[in-house]
């Protein structure tokens, strides 16, 4: 498998491939199906993966940690230093600013799932369900 | 029922992607030999990002995989019809055209030079066809190799013995159980263990074919990338046995078939990529190239691609219900075990939306002419079934099949025919 880490060439691609019209759902479904690929690249096997929503696991573990990162608990929307967040939205763009916060979330708490396409596919799903109503829901 | 062969030659004399394509299937007031066309086919970008997302099989690569039927077909639709287009031209065309009106279901057999292997011939299409149906879920599309020898001929037999192997190591990703029950014209000797030993030994009986279940690679063999299938190897340091991964190559199975005394006619490999070439894998270092290459099995069925399994045990029993209760050629009873794949896995959307996309993974490759390898009942017109009660209507064929000279007919397969029982791991 060839991973690319150029958040650009990603995107691009990405959108080209009509994954920006895709549900949520199916989007959060591909994020899973991601990791799961870059678990494999890293030599996990599937054996090794244990029960079969280690990806679920996985996904929630890294969503609590972005949402830590951009989220004001307290006011229940997006922090202040972010909000510049939501000024392009689902445009490839405004993916690519929210991916690029995913990355530096995930190279902190996992660097093995600091990957392009994990970060975008994350990005796509937040925008979709709103940054700011994401925000306002509990901590995954 | 007659099969429509077109012959697809490189021409290096015209340049690069240049090939020529010549028809055989006689036309009233045609010529009797036709002129080869001449074709150019560079793949349109659209093309080259449908194949490659129709290979992938990943979503964190730059071609992520098709999540849901409806997004697979309009790629299939693409990749198809330009296939379609750039290679039934002039009078191979209107041979096509004569054959198409004349002849239900379409049998297509496309004789392919080794540069065109990779593209997935099996989603073929032909624009006039009502949106969904493909060449090969019409009817069939077989390959022939055009590098392989002469010829093999087949004739029906009255039942057919097959060897069958389940290869399930435990250091593998696990797959569904499934174990063949015989039947009054198919019965299957079990190898159990399946380790590479035990698969020899059965080589020595006489078998009209193997069935080879489980796991498939494509291994770098030095720099060399060769396919290979997973036999058990048998560890008896514990208590119970334990079966751990074997991974045969290609020409290692290939030679060891060749040297048979009788060798089977038909192999069914159903296993990840034992078909599998692309830009860097040589056909010949596949499974089913090597098969073909050497030895003289006259059909081989393998999987292009890694291939779901709930597609893998359709496809297995479906072709080998359509060839016991329906008693279809062999092709055409491929052709009936994709659209029960595409057709039937529809009940679980996480377990199944994968399997379904699969209907056009496996590859018939032939190197002989008649794919009656089951005698036909008696006056019996072929009737190509659809995989459920769908509006889908019924082909028939106009005349009758007429069975060889002296061929006895054997009494009709039972009605509650049951081929299989699968305890799903």
């Amino acid at each position: 498998m060839s991973m690319n880490n150029d958040l650009d060439s990603v995107v691009t691609q990405f959108q080209a491939v009509g994954i920006f019209d895709e549900d949520a759902q199916t989007v959060e479904s591909r994020l899973q199906g991601a990791l799961k690929d870059v678990a494999r690249a890293q030599g996990v096997s599937e054996q090794d993966m244990g029960v079969k929503d280690w990806a679920a696991k996985r996904l929630e573990q890294i969503k609590s940690a972005v949402y830590t990162e951009i989220c004001d608990p307290a006011k229940k929307e997006l922090k202040k230093d972010y909000q510049e967040l939501l000024a392009q939205g689902l445009t490839p763009g405004g993916v690519k600013a929210v991916a690029a916060v995913v990355m530096q979330v995930l190279a902190v708490v996992n660097p093995t799932f600091a990957v392009s396409s994990v970060a975008v596919y994350l990005a796509i799903f937040l925008l979709k369900r709103g940054l700011n109503y994401w925000c306002s829901l509990p901590r995954p | 029922m007659s099969v429509f062969h077109l012959k697809i030659k490189p021409d290096p004399t015209a340049g690069n992607n240049c090939f020529t394509v010549l028809a055989e299937y006689p036309v009233e007031g045609g010529q009797d030999l036709d002129q080869p066309e001449p074709v150019k086919f560079v793949p349109s970008d659209k093309f080259t990002m449908a194949f490659h997302r129709l290979h992938s099989r990943e979503n964190a690569s730059m071609y992520p995989r098709f999540m849901n039927y409806p997004t697979h077909e309009v790629a299939c639709t693409l990749i198809g019809q330009e296939l379609f287009d750039a290679f039934f031209v002039g009078q191979a065309r209107e041979r096509y055209e004569q054959y198409r009106q004349e002849n239900k279901p379409p049998r297509i057999a496309l004789h392919l030079p080794p540069q065109l292997y990779t593209y997935p011939w099996e989603v073929l299409r032909d624009k006039h066809d009502t949106y969904g149906q493909f060449l090969a879920t019409l009817g069939s599309v077989i390959r022939y190799d055009q590098e392989v020898g002469d010829e093999v001929a087949v004739q029906a037999l009255e039942s057919l013995d097959f060897l069958f192997l389940l290869s399930t190591p435990q250091d593998q990703p696990r797959i569904g159980f499934l174990e063949p029950i015989d039947e009054q014209v198919m019965k299957f000797l079990k190898v159990k263990p399946a380790t590479y030993k035990r698969f020899l030994e059965g080589l020595q009986k006489q078998h009209q074919g193997f069935i080879f279940y489980g796991h498939g690679q494509v291994i770098d063999e030095s720099g060399v990338l060769t396919g290979a299938l997973i036999f058990e190897r048998e560890d008896k340091q514990y208590a119970s046995n334990t079966f751990w991964s074997d991974p045969r190559y290609a020409y290692t199975i290939g030679n060891a078939i060749g040297q048979a005394v009788a060798q089977p006619m038909t192999a069914f490999i159903l296993a990840c990529e034992s078909a599998w070439v692309d830009t860097q894998v040589d056909f010949d270092m596949s499974v089913a190239g090597a098969l073909l290459k050497r030895t003289q099995m006259a059909f081989i069925i393998a999987a292009q691609t890694p291939i779901d399994f709930l597609a893998g045990q359709e496809i297995f029993k479906a072709t080998l219900r359509a060839l016991g209760e329906d008693r279809l050629p062999l092709d055409l009873a491929v052709g009936q075990a994709r659209r029960a794949v595409r057709d039937n896995l529809a009940l679980d959307a996480k377990k199944e939306v994968f399997a379904k996309l699969d209907w056009w993974v496996p590859v018939l490759y032939a190197r002989a002419k008649n794919f009656d390898i089951l005698p036909r009942p008696v006056e019996a017109p072929v009737h190509v079934q659809p995989a459920t009660l769908t509006k889908t209507p019924v082909l028939s064929q106009d005349e009758p099949v007429k069975r060889p000279v002296g061929q006895q007919v054997r009494g009709v397969v039972s009605a509650t025919l049951r081929m299989f029982k699968d305890i799903i791991g």
